[in-house]
């Protein structure tokens, strides 16, 4: 049984990379940083497969992980440990496989806390018969596999440094502390050879295809290259003042910092410029040393790896980054690790919502109402920011140790020429933007004009009278503007110092300081302290955590809960001052404050990081939301949510391109972009562990748009279908040949390859392996959805599949028949090509399902070609049609204002479609009556629309038809060049299950249907006759499934609805979840066509209209009149993301007296950004 | 055929009446009776000689909303026929909420046996309340439309705007009644309309005769009916929706008289006119206003969503206030009751 996914995050170790290497065949890389992690990627993907922490090996015992020597094959990972052991970790589970120890250790249970001395060196042979071992007492072992007793090399004396293997042999080359060196065939009957070589820090050796030594060592000029002979390297053996004398030496002219040979010898790589700052990396080859790559490293590198064959090279940067760059496919480096933000700081904001200040130096402002991030600020990478608790102002310390302040709202840090002395102790911001900083060395206070009002750097006692301070223990509080009138010593910082107690304090909104040192910590357990460790500032009121107890202090009192938390490093007060939880060193508890009462403490699920206050950047820390929700950090790059009782919830996870995602424990999640998020987080399985799968494998049954409010809301969510019964293997898919069709109307057949493949582990009731099938194959141009077989007729009505039977239908009719069952091929005629100038290829990609709806990985992009004789095909052209439906069958739905809305949308939008170069088409389809109130056009009928659509698809309708809607002709098949932007102003419902109607001229005469009535009758059995009305108006309606069906068969490069109705939020379909999903509906639709839906309204919130100096227009008409108005250069796309943005407003102002749910916000669904993805890799690739 | 006929309606304390003796009585409306086509709803062209239209009760089923009930009466459901349900049933100010089984009085046509016919056929009865106030509406507002172009040549940018404004307000007040696409009024809003439009035509008047300046006065009362028309128009914001048009709602104001003789309080009554009508008392000629039920301090009286000016006076004789008047500004946010304070002017002696 595979269980739940376990969620796998492409962080990086966010501290500087110690150690980096390949394994022999390049499939892997490990990555080791200085604060303990150990990583490792698969490098052909650049993903992760593997990360393990720092773990405790037992009480009291410290581990040294600063300096871990490391190796990896593709079986496994061989870490040496300070205690005396290599461990060897199977990369096919990623638990310890076994221990390889050169030396009895302390322990007569070597599984248990064995201590010996550290390991200082190690390496594995390419085929992982040998692996050597060296420690720190020089005792060198070389294990060979199957054998339990090594064969010891050296017993002790100089331990190594290096060991290099031949990579296809079993030679071995040492290098000892003193420089001199060994040599070793360990399938040689010989003994250890002294090697007589001396080899400087930072050489680099490999072995040559002919088995010759090749030694690369940096000098003044560059380096040099020596080439020794084995023979004579060998018959140096006993000369002890014989050096030897390398046969070819070659200088290497460069400035380079680092040099290193690939383990093969067939490649030398030079780093241009000195540690601080890398510039170029050169890759030569050897012997002929021809420069075959110049690669560019990352800002950030650090140490850097070179694979066997010389053609990936592996960075490792000060910030903890991966990436990688390689020879054959391209100059630039490619992060592999820098995908998701580590949160390094937490605090809510007045509007409710969390702060999560990030290693990056930027802040996301997570809502849990709506359960997703924006970004509201970005700078460089910070320590300690401290948010102003209004969110106006934060404050930091650079990596420069420079203190920075800076409001929020100017998006960027600015140094106030202030260096931060030593240990950081408390950094606070007040609401009109002061700011308190205490290191060990000073107190300092700053305000927003940037002016330092004061430093301290002080030493005088505590007790100055005149401070008049109010002793709480070890702290003193006193008003800030005291202080300052006060400042000659009132805080002795020195006394911290000399005792080695930790100063730390707190600035709090009302202007007070509370400041004062920590004495020694609590010893154990059993010893409660006295002293205050850890303070948070709420509403009214002040808590200051120590071992085992919590003061809160408000009003002037001060009152002491009893607690179970021992060394508290985090103590935070939710927003309405009901609760408070504290993190301590091993747990977490949540204090009622009201009932001043002690919840049980929990632990989590990982053992809580080195917490006491430290200038670590990833110190651990908690906030408490209103309904007792405990946000947890600790440095693992989520923020995870647990209830009161310590019950794990939900991550959440700011990644570097500032989308989002957040992942409940059962394996839902819910992502700012669904396609985009896989290349930063997968999933790991049970049954599959060393093969983290892309987020696409599972959305269909994970992917839950609202995860958060819907994880924080009371009702359960449903149960998730068992991934065990999930078919997870994913059929194959590439596209194969684009062949020109026709010339003049610019066509072409793409031809798909189509493979059902066959999982390696997972396997049916009858023991037989899955096979994936291949089902609903969907052809994309350049992102835009192109072509999917088997089509179908009609659109699908929108839901999820959620039955047995509903499912066995999806398969028997989107099922692709492929030859014998496992491959196959299918072609899409008449698909059309761009035509405009300045585009040089089309990029044409495919995706399709399994049998259980799980998606094949997306193709990789087949370039086409585009003729270059383009100019001679006509003008893009841009469609617009407007319709507004004032008049109606159905006397109730009569409007006064959609007929000039519609007309008022139609001058703005023709205006920037016409500032776009386009020749614009304009289609007016509108109903109105006279004074008299007779009917005077009616052209806003079903009918009328459906043809213009079908026009614009290339389908045929009547001439009467044609000439009513078109009657100058000029609708045409839309191609990609084209646009297409339909606006409807109606009247809108959405019935009970989610279907959107909109209601056009032609609704029969059904006069007086009401939405409660359409709600009745679409929620119970129909019951005649009372429901004949409203059916036949709902029959006459313009369903969300019609808009679809309409729209599929237009293929124009730009397609843009906007319905100015009530309800119009429903469109995409009650289930619609933005994905590559298969679903059915309009949603699905507008996603793979790549759509931008501007609707009005919310699915249950009306849209409204309004007079305006005697002029009616819909809300969100005048919305977009006004920015229009103000921002005329903005693209229709800002224009519509602007109207989104105000329109609640101006409904609030509009409205005041109406729920906040009730208040009118427009949903805009902008699938654009998927296609200007792929546009831009096809112009990337065409330049 | 147009019939008119005089109803009864009980409008509660929704009464306006132009005169200083202000009393709670049944307020006569008239109605005009067409009968239409069911489709397009032209004129029957021969319809029955006698229509009567009568209030009955109906109840509201889940399936049976408010315009299947009219329909099923004999009357198009549309704002007319609303503003009368509104009307009828004064506690009511949006008939969505009406829930199944509640009882609501509404109008029924009757008539001879012919009418029978045609209503079998699907023609319907439509309203149009208070139809000499309507028709003194649109005479209004077809003067106003012809002012247009005199006000065009107000100096003052801003009068001439909310002229303008104004002048195309009107225009779609009356072609939304026409069109019937409106909303439903109550008697108090046309009268309101009715009497602002005139004062607009009458200072178009003024200025076609020969004046081309407007007084402070003239364009601050300009400012004010620009005001109460746009509050007006907020009721014609039409929802996107299948819904039944919302009635007016109503507000209880009361008014507190402070200061004066206790003895005399109990003899003076509080007036209130719209605020686009009320010029500096006293005004000549004497402004338009209306009376509350009864004397004295602490009287209350049920208002729309409007701007009001509110003073107390000598009973029968509001051109001579005994306070300072009291801008009264109900909108969207106000309260739906609501307590107003009027200080009588010292040295008072009525």
């Amino acid at each position: 049984m595979p269980g739940n996914p376990q969620v796998v995050l492409e962080t990086g170790h966010g501290s500087t990379v110690s150690q980096l290497t390949f394994s022999p065949g390049g499939h892997l890389l490990a990555s080791h940083s200085f604060n303990g992690t150990t990583k490792v990627w698969e490098a052909a993907e650049g993903s992760i497969v593997w990360s393990f922490e720092q773990k405790t090996a037992g009480p009291g015992i410290a581990l040294s992980e600063e300096f871990t020597p490391i190796s990896i094959s593709e079986t496994q990972l061989l870490t040496g440990k300070g205690l005396g052991y290599a461990e060897e970790v199977s990369m096919r589970t990623g638990t310890v496989s076994g221990r390889l120890i050169p030396s009895p250790g302390n322990s007569p249970d070597p599984k248990s806390a064995f201590q010996g001395p550290p390991i200082v060196a190690l390496a594995q042979s390419d085929d992982e018969k040998w692996t050597v071992v060296s420690n720190g007492t020089g005792r060198i072992a070389a294990f060979e596999a199957g054998r339990e007793s090594p064969k010891i090399l050296q017993d002790h004396g100089l331990s190594a440094t290096n060991l290099w293997f031949d990579s296809r042999s079993h030679r071995l080359l040492v290098r000892l502390e003193d420089k001199s060196t060994l040599f070793q065939d360990l399938d040689g009957r010989e003994g250890v050879r002294s090697a007589q070589l001396i080899l400087e820090q930072d050489t680099s050796v490999a072995f040559s295809p002919n088995g010759d030594l090749l030694v690369l060592q940096p000098n003044d000029k560059g380096a040099l290259l020596s080439t020794i002979p084995l023979r004579t390297f060998i018959q140096s053996e006993g000369d002890d003042k014989k050096d030897i004398a390398p046969n070819n030496v070659r200088q290497i002219s460069c400035g380079c910092g680092q040099v290193k040979l690939s383990a093969d010898g067939t490649r030398l790589v030079t780093f241009e410029g000195d540690s601080a700052s890398y510039r170029d990396v050169r890759v030569w080859t050897i012997p002929g040393l021809k420069k075959v790559a110049e690669l560019k490293p990352p800002p950030t590198f650090a140490i850097a790896a070179v694979s066997r064959d010389g053609n990936e090279v592996a960075f490792g940067g000060f910030d903890g980054s991966i990436s990688l760059a390689s020879v054959t496919r391209d100059a630039g480096s490619r992060p592999l690790s820098n995908a998701v933000q580590s949160p390094v700081s937490l605090q809510w904001w007045s509007n409710g919502e969390l702060a999560v200040v990030d290693d990056g130096g930027g802040i996301e402002s997570w809502s849990p109402e709506r359960g997703s991030s924006s970004l509201a600020f970005q700078s460089g990478p910070v320590a300690f920011p401290a948010i102003s608790r209004n969110g106006d102002f934060i404050a930091a310390r650079t990596a420069a140790n420079e203190f920075v302040l800076e409001s929020v709202d100017s998006q960027k840090f600015e140094s106030l020429g202030f260096k931060v002395e030593g240990r950081v102790a408390s950094l606070a911001v007040s609401d009109n933007g002061d700011a308190v900083l205490w290191s060990s060395g000073d107190l300092a206070h700053f305000d927003i004009d940037q002016a330092i009002k004061w430093t301290e750097s002080v030493s005088s006692s505590l007790d100055d009278p005149s401070a008049n301070t109010d002793s709480l223990g070890t702290l003193v509080s006193l008003p800030l503007n005291l202080a300052k009138r006060t400042s000659q010593g009132w805080i002795n910082t020195e006394l911290c110092r000399s005792k080695n107690n930790v100063p730390w304090g707190l600035f709090a909104s009302d202007q007070i300081i509370t400041a004062g040192c920590s004495s020694t910590p609590p010893q154990g357990p059993s010893s409660a302290g006295t002293d205050v460790e850890a303070m948070a500032q709420g509403p009214a009121m002040t808590v200051m955590a120590g071992s085992r107890f919590l003061r809160v202090r408000a009003s002037g009192e001060t009152i002491e809960v009893k607690t179970d938390v021992f060394d508290p490093s985090s103590v935070a007060i939710s927003p309405d001052g009901h609760w408070a939880s504290i993190l301590g060193s091993s747990s977490v508890q949540v204090i009622d404050l009201t009932a001043k009462r002690s919840n049980a403490p929990w632990q989590p699920e990982e053992p809580i990081q080195e917490s006491s206050v430290s200038n670590s950047n990833k110190a651990p820390q908690v906030a408490i939301a209103n309904g007792g929700i405990v946000y947890f950090i600790d440095g693992s790059g989520e923020v995870q949510g647990h209830s009161v009782d310590g019950k794990r919830l939900f991550s959440m996870i700011s990644l570097a391109d500032r989308g989002w995602i957040v992942l409940g424990r059962d394996g839902r999640f819910d992502t700012s972009d669904v396609e985009e998020s896989g290349s930063s987080v997968k999933w790991r399985m049970g049954d599959d562990p060393s093969h983290p799968l892309p987020v696409e494998v599972f959305m269909r049954d994970y992917f839950t748009p609202k995860l958060l409010p819907k994880l924080l809301g009371t009702s359960p969510l449903p149960e998730v279908r068992p991934l065990a019964k999930l078919n997870r293997v994913q059929p194959k898919v590439w596209v194969t040949s684009v062949v020109k069709e026709n010339d003049l109307a610019g066509t072409v057949a793409v031809r798909v390859g189509v493979e059902s493949t066959q999982s390696s582990v997972q396997k049916d009731s009858e023991g037989r392996l899955l096979t994936s099938g291949v089902f609903d194959v969907r052809l994309f141009r350049d992102g835009q959805i192109v072509g999917d077989s088997p089509q179908f007729d009609t659109v699908e009505k929108s839901g999820s599949i959620t039955t047995d039977a509903d499912r066995a239908l999806w398969r028997k009719t989107h099922q692709v028949q492929v030859d014998s069952g496992v491959s196959g091929s299918i072609t899409f005629h008449h698909v059309q090509l761009p035509k405009r100038a300045g585009l040089s290829t089309a990029a044409f990609t495919a995706y399709a399902f399994n049998r259980d709806r799980v998606k094949s990985l997306t193709s990789p992009p087949y370039f086409y070609t585009l003729p270059v004789q383009r100019a001679t095909f006509a003008k893009a052209r841009a469609y617009l049609i407007t319709m507004g439906v004032d008049a109606n069958q159905s006397r109730n739905l009569d409007l006064d204002m959609a007929v000039s809305s519609a007309e008022d949308a139609r001058t703005l939008l023709r205006s920037k479609l016409a500032a776009g170069g386009a020749e614009v088409v304009e289609v007016p389809l509108y109903s109105e009556r006279d004074d008299l109130g007779r009917v005077k056009e009616k052209t806003a009928s079903k009918a009328d629309l459906r043809a213009v659509l079908n026009l614009l698809a290339g389908k045929s309708v009547s001439a009467a038809l044609e000439d009513e809607v078109d009657p100058r002709h000029q609708l045409r098949k839309a191609g990609p060049d084209d646009s297409v932007v339909l606006y409807i102003a109606s009247h809108g419902y959405a019935d009970p299950q989610g279907v959107f109607y909109l209601m056009p001229y032609d609704t029969g005469a059904n006069w007086g249907v009401t939405e409660d009535q359409l709600n009745r009758c679409q929620s119970t059995p129909l019951r005649e006759p009372d429901c004949g009305q409203p059916r036949d108006l709902l029959a006459h309606s313009i369903s969300s499934s019609d808009l679809a069906a309409w729209w599929e068969g237009i293929d124009a490069g730009t397609m843009t609805m906007i319905l100015d109705s009530c309800h119009s939020g429903a469109v995409p379909g009650k289930e619609f979840r933005p994905g590559p999903l298969g679903d059915p509906g309009f949603g699905q639709l507008s996603y793979d066509k790549g759509m931008q839906i501007l609707s009005a309204s919310q699915s249950t919130q009306t849209e409204k209209g309004t007079v305006t100096g005697g002029e009616a227009r819909t809300i969100l008409v005048n919305v977009l009149k006004d920015i229009a108005s103000a921002q005329p250069q903005q693209t229709l796309e800002q224009w519509m993301k602007g109207v989104e943005t105000t329109l609640p407003s101006v409904a609030k102002q509009l409205y005041p007296k109406l729920n906040e749910n009730d208040v009118q916000s427009p949903l805009l669904l902008d699938f654009t950004k998927k296609t200007a993805r792929a546009a831009e890799t096809q112009q990337q690739k065409g330049a | 055929m147009k019939l008119s006929l005089t109803i009864l309606v009980c409008l509660g304390t929704s009464i306006l009446v132009h005169t200083a003796e202000a009393q709670k009585t049944p307020v006569s409306q008239s109605v005009d009776l067409v009968l239409v086509k069911g489709d397009d709803l032209s004129k029957v062209p021969a319809p029955p000689s006698k229509l009567q239209l009568v209030q009955t009760n109906a109840t509201v089923t889940p399936y049976r909303n408010i315009y299947q009930i009219l329909k099923s009466n004999g009357i198009a459901p549309d704002s007319e026929a609303f503003s009368l349900v509104y009307q009828l049933n004064p506690k009511i100010s949006d008939l969505n909420q009406v829930t199944p089984d509640t009882v609501i009085t509404v109008p029924t046509v009757r008539g001879d046996a012919t009418l029978k016919k045609f209503l079998q056929q699907g023609d319907l009865t439509q309203l149009t309340i208070n139809p000499s106030l309507r028709q003194g509406l649109d005479q209004q507002i077809d003067t106003l439309a012809a002012n247009s172009a005199t006000f065009k040549t107000i100096p003052d940018t801003d009068t001439q705007d909310q002229l303008q404004s104004l002048v195309k307000s009107y225009q779609l007040i009356e072609g939304s009644f026409k069109r019937r696409t409106g909303p439903p009024l109550q008697p108090q809003t046309l009268i309101q309309l009715n009497s602002e439009a005139e004062v607009l035509n009458h200072l178009g008047q003024n200025l076609s005769s020969g004046s081309t300046q407007l007084s402070v006065e003239d364009r601050k009362q300009v400012q004010a009916i620009f005001k109460d028309v746009n509050s007006v128009m907020s009721l014609y914001g039409q929802t996107l929706a299948d819904t039944v048009p919302k009635g007016e709602s109503y507000y209880d104001v009361t008014v507190n008289l402070k200061g004066g003789d206790p003895d005399l309080l109990n003899t003076i009554r509080v007036y209130y006119t719209f605020n686009g009508l009320f010029r500096t008392l006293p005004a000549t000629p004497p402004i338009v206003s209306f009376g509350f039920p009864k004397l004295g301090s602490g009287r209350s009286e049920k208002f729309l969503m409007k701007n009001y000016e509110v003073w107390a006076a000598k009973d029968g004789d509001p051109n001579h206030p005994y306070s300072p008047p009291y801008l009264l500004t109900i909108d969207d946010a106000t309260s739906p009751t609501l307590i107003v304070e009027l200080s009588i002017i010292k040295g008072t002696n009525p």
